[in-house]
């Protein structure tokens, strides 16, 4: 999208039709720039047909899979432990930026880091004047998307943030904001969370209660899926791992719900609005705390009108309760003043996305109106009209700025109403916005290797 | 709306009409182009099997041993050999009404296109195994120190002892007793357990059934029990119903049913009452039936055919130069690139018997290199794709694999040399591997992709990437190597690849058509009826591996699976055949 042109609140006062040209127009302009400036992109690009133009009909292959672009440097360095070979990955990382990184700097790196973590604040530190962040998918499988922000993606992916989270909940400043995450972490819902949070000017009034920075090697020995060769991990997996799942069910968990709790109960007393967000499991947890104070059917905790929980993240362990079912826990330990049940919406997101499609009143998932979506069939076609049901693609040409084009096919089953440019009114949610949304409970993780017949797989 | 309603079971005739009554229950699955479907809609085929309470199923199996037809060997060689021509026939015959329903239903069901099923109805198995009896009386006791010919079949045999001191006894050459003391089990009730989407794996078990018959000639045969796929219940009823219509007495102790694999106490009960358990299923149900046929099994025989790997290996005088197959006047390299291809297509790669990856060796001076073999092989599945198009699983896999791997050839290793378009992959992959990159790159042999790795030599393949993975993953290579007879690179090849797991080694083209008088996962016929010492068979299927592979690619041409014409033979300068 040209810059200056339009803000992205802009597209909130525009009709569905407009809203359809302009990102049309956007997404051609979109790929013309990356396509000449971004090596990855212009490869992906040609070896499905597409030059520099796109014709009609094509906009499907533009679609990279979420799965794999940003997460590829695993398979092109051999291992996911880019520490390792910390020039390759940086090599890796510059190829799939449309700007160009200062190659003179490539050789300050080391040849070796003793963490990700560590190589990821070498590179920021080694790229500060440029403004660029590295930011991670949550990795719960031991193996991290990858995603790079300059200063002007970083703006963008606040703007984007706060315009489709907190201006649809209502936040407002005399909100106390209670976050069920690490302040430190490189997890990219959560950053962008912090990130907005500041811009709002309520960093006074917010709170972070997991009590340890999340770095993408704790992550990942804690889930416990991919650890180290060699000795490292057998330490890994012999020590570290079993000691951090200790902590974190005996310490980090108590720490955490107690100090939540804490801040719930105060805020009831002082009669504050909250934002409460976390993911699914750990607000269970917290509920948990909440029954142990005594709060529960008949004595649930008040909150002052305003208030709200926010879930995100998904369900990313085995856990005995459904989302329904925790939501309706909360509903039932936490209330609001005036009687009424207090709304628990949950937002949908990627380290992909630069942007979260929240929950209305009716549980659908709006996806702000600068996000082109459409769902995709079992070819990677797009499917036509205003009620489908296949993989969610979308183009957010405005959410990789400079540095990629945020064009992506997701692995996740949606069924998805009036996106690819549809505006049927028979269509639009019941909540009263036009935009295009997701059915509520319709999204479903896609696994892409289900097995049919005998052959064996590892 | 349109909708036909088949048995996905079968009981002989006179044991369906007294247990299946009026008031059976039946669960029935409704596919089409093998999804499956909740409502009736064009094209749906619907299977249905009868849901048998604990009394039907006691008065089934005592029908089942009622029905056993004893008679002398060699009368039941003759009488099956006559049904299961009669029956292979009426498959082979595209006016026949049971080829016709037997294409329509099976397609519909599982997905694949009518016309591979037809190849794989059209082999000559199993009629050919029939004749085979010498195979299941002789004893291969050489076999342990070496591949010996195989008693009335082509190719050799070869006996791996699983032992540490059975094989340090094997090198002093001390180890012929190993296969000269089998003990004769022969079972008394067969339970078979197929499962998968890949059609025939229920029948093949059914003939297994037949074949332990045979082998217990002065003993009554066995009855033989088969939980069949829901995923392909129809090949096995099909078949069982024609063999029934040639020679009821063949079959009557036969059933083919379905039921759940977590009905504990039906489970318990069948197991507790078998001689012999085969289970050809997923890893995790052949861990669930070990586990019940140990605890309530009376000293159990279990053979288990779980999820396996196959390879393809081609060796450098397939690769030659204006060398050419004289009838078609195609080269050398297309014939082997079209059989290789088709291998690893058939099924759409669901099957263990379909090679997930080509190790290609090497070209010198007049041969050509690993990437003209793939670029053959891109050219032959473009022309094979029309005959036998791809199921409509959709593409969305086969796209994630052509760019994972689009993004590797950066690295200057990887080359993609199919299009987005293509419905298939072929890749050549020359990273370096390590015992992790080799085993997801195995994964990645889907969907129609047909990985190609260039080796030095062929003897990398059980000395480097076989060594990657366990014995027990391991199943079929399919290979070009030799082109005069039996040599002895092959043999060492054949050897060392049996060493490390492989149990069936057929030339290329025949990876998809297994054939029972050969190894099944180290199995033997003769293991229906004996016990013997741990370990595996490997055999191999041929005498003269360049005719095989001529022949093969002859006959696919007749059938009309691979697309002519290839070379006006008149242009020819060179031949070999």
């Amino acid at each position: 999208m040209p810059k200056g042109e339009k803000t992205l609140n802009d597209f909130f006062t525009m009709s569905p039709t407009q809203r359809s040209a302009v990102l049309l127009k956007a997404i051609d302009d979109c790929h013309a720039w990356h396509y000449e400036r971004n090596r990855a992109y212009r490869r992906f690009a040609e070896s499905r047909g597409i030059g520099a133009t796109v014709e009609t009909g094509e906009l499907a292959r533009l679609l990279r899979p979420t799965a794999q672009v940003f997460k590829s440097y695993i398979d092109l360095l051999g291992t996911p432990f880019p520490q390792d070979k910390p020039r390759s990955f940086l090599d890796w990382l510059a190829s799939n930026l449309s700007i160009a990184l200062p190659r003179d700097r490539f050789d300050r790196l080391r040849d070796r880091y003793p963490s990700f973590e560590a190589l990821l604040q070498d590179i920021e530190a080694m790229f500060s004047d440029l403004g660029l962040e590295v930011v991670t998918s949550s990795g719960t499988s031991g193996r991290f998307t990858v995603m790079v922000r300059d200063r002007a993606a970083i703006e963008r992916a606040v703007e984007s943030y706060t315009l489709s989270t907190y201006r649809q909940w209502g936040i407002e400043k005399d909100h106390r904001l209670i976050f069920v995450m690490p302040r430190q972490t490189r997890v990219q819902m959560a950053r962008a969370a912090r990130a907005g949070t500041e811009q709002l000017g309520l960093a006074e009034q917010s709170h972070y209660t997991i009590p340890f920075d999340a770095t993408p090697d704790r992550i990942r020995i804690r889930t416990g899926r991919t650890f180290r060769p060699g000795l490292a991990g057998w330490i890994e997996r012999q020590m570290l791992h079993p000691v951090m799942k200790w902590m974190g069910e005996h310490h980090v968990q108590a720490r955490f719900v107690t100090e939540t709790v804490q801040l719930l109960e105060r805020a009831a007393e002082a009669e504050e609005k909250i934002l409460l967000l976390g993911g699914p499991v750990q607000l269970h947890a917290v509920c948990g705390g909440l029954r142990e104070r005594g709060h529960g059917d008949d004595h649930p905790l008040y909150l002052a009108p305003g208030s709200l929980i926010a879930t995100g993240g998904g369900m990313k362990e085995e856990y005995p309760l459904t989302p329904a079912q925790i939501r309706q826990d909360l509903q039932t330990t936490i209330t609001i003043g005036d009687g009424r049940s207090i709304p628990v919406c949950d937002v949908y997101g990627m380290a992909e996305a630069n942007w979260a499609a929240v929950q209305c009143a009716m549980e659908n998932y709006h996806i702000p109106p600068w996000v082109y979506p459409v769902a995709l069939n079992d070819d990677d076609e797009i499917i036509t009209g205003p009620d489908v049901t296949g993989l969610l693609g979308f183009f957010d040409p405005c959410g990789g700025g400079d540095l990629f084009p945020a064009f992506f096919k997701t692995a996740d089953r949606v069924r998805l109403f009036n996106g690819d440019g549809n505006d049927d009114p028979a269509y639009h949610c019941p909540c009263g916005a036009d935009t295009s949304h997701l059915a509520k409970e319709s999204i479903q993780r896609v696994d892409l290797l289900e097995e049919a017949g005998c052959a064996g797989q590892f | 709306m349109e909708r036909q309603v088949y048995d996905g079971f079968w009981l002989p005739q006179r044991i369906r009409q007294a247990i299946l009554t009026q008031g059976t229950k039946y669960e029935m699955l409704r596919f089409r182009q093998g999804q499956p479907v909740e409502q009736d809609e064009e094209g749906v085929i619907a299977a249905r099997w009868p849901r048998l309470d604990r009394d039907q199923w006691q008065r089934l199996l005592s029908k089942l041993q009622a029905g056993r037809q004893r008679m002398d060997r060699a009368e039941r060689l003759s009488r099956l050999q006559a049904a299961l021509t009669a029956a292979s026939n009426r498959f082979a015959d595209p006016n026949d009404s049971l080829q016709v329903q037997t294409l329509a239903a099976l397609s519909g069901y599982t997905g694949y296109a009518p016309p591979m099923i037809e190849l794989a109805l059209r082999q000559p198995e199993p009629v050919a195994s029939a004749l085979l009896t010498r195979v299941f009386t002789s004893r291969p006791t050489d076999a342990v120190r070496r591949f010996v010919p195989l008693d009335g079949l082509p190719g050799g045999i070869r006996f791996y002892v699983r032992s540490l001191w059975g094989r340090w006894l094997g090198r002093l050459g001390v180890t012929s007793r190993h296969l000269s003391r089998l003990r004769a089990v022969p079972p008394e009730l067969i339970l078979g357990y197929a499962a998968g989407n890949v059609p025939g794996t229920g029948l093949l078990i059914a003939l297994l059934g037949q074949f332990a018959a045979l082998l217990a000639a002065e003993a009554d045969p066995p009855v033989t029990i088969i939980r069949n796929s829901r995923r392909e219940p129809l090949l096995a009823p099909f078949f069982l119903a024609a063999i029934e219509k040639a020679d009821p007495e063949l079959v009557s102790s036969t059933a083919v049913l379905v039921w759940n694999y977590d009905d504990r106490p039906l489970q318990e009960y069948l197991i507790a009452q078998a001689d012999l358990v085969i289970a050809a299923a997923s890893d995790e149900t052949i861990a669930d039936i070990g586990r019940l046929v140990a605890q309530v099994g009376r000293q159990t025989r279990f053979h288990a055919h779980g999820h396996k790997l196959s390879f393809t290996t081609i060796g450098r005088e397939y690769l030659a130069q204006e060398v050419h197959e004289s009838e078609s006047g195609a080269e050398l390299i297309d014939v082997v690139a079209a059989l290789a291809a088709l291998d690893s297509i058939f099924w759409e790669q669901n099957g263990c018997l379909s090679a997930r990856i080509h190790f290609v060796e090497k070209a010198k001076e007049g041969e050509y290199s690993p990437t003209e073999y793939g670029r053959r092989a891109v050219a032959q599945l473009r022309r094979i794709e029309r005959v036998l198009p791809r199921a409509p699983f959709g593409l969305r896999r086969l796209h994630s694999l052509f760019d994972k791997y689009k993004l590797l050839e950066t690295t200057g290793r990887v080359q993609v040399l199919s299009t987005y378009d293509d419905g298939f992959s072929v890749v050549v992959d020359e990273r370096a591997h390590n015992r992790e990159s080799f085993r997801e790159t195995i994964n990645d042999g889907r969907e129609r992709t047909v990985i190609i790795r260039p080796v030095a030599d062929i003897m990398k393949v059980p000395r480097l990437y076989l060594r990657y993975l366990e014995p027990r993953h391991l199943q079929s290579m399919s290979v070009a190597i030799g082109t005069q007879g039996i040599n002895d690179r092959f043999l060492t090849f054949a050897e060392e690849v049996g060493m490390r797991g492989v149990t069936a080694i057929r030339t290329v083209g025949r990876a998809s058509f297994p054939r029972l008088g050969y190894s099944w996962d180290g199995l033997i016929p003769l293991d229906l009826v004996t016990r013997r010492p741990a370990g595996h068979f490997t055999t191999y299927e041929f005498d003269d591996p360049y005719a095989d592979i001529v022949e093969s690619y002859r006959q696919l041409r007749r059938w009309r699976m691979i697309p002519q014409p290839d070379r006006d033979p008149s242009e020819l300068r060179q031949e070999t055949v």
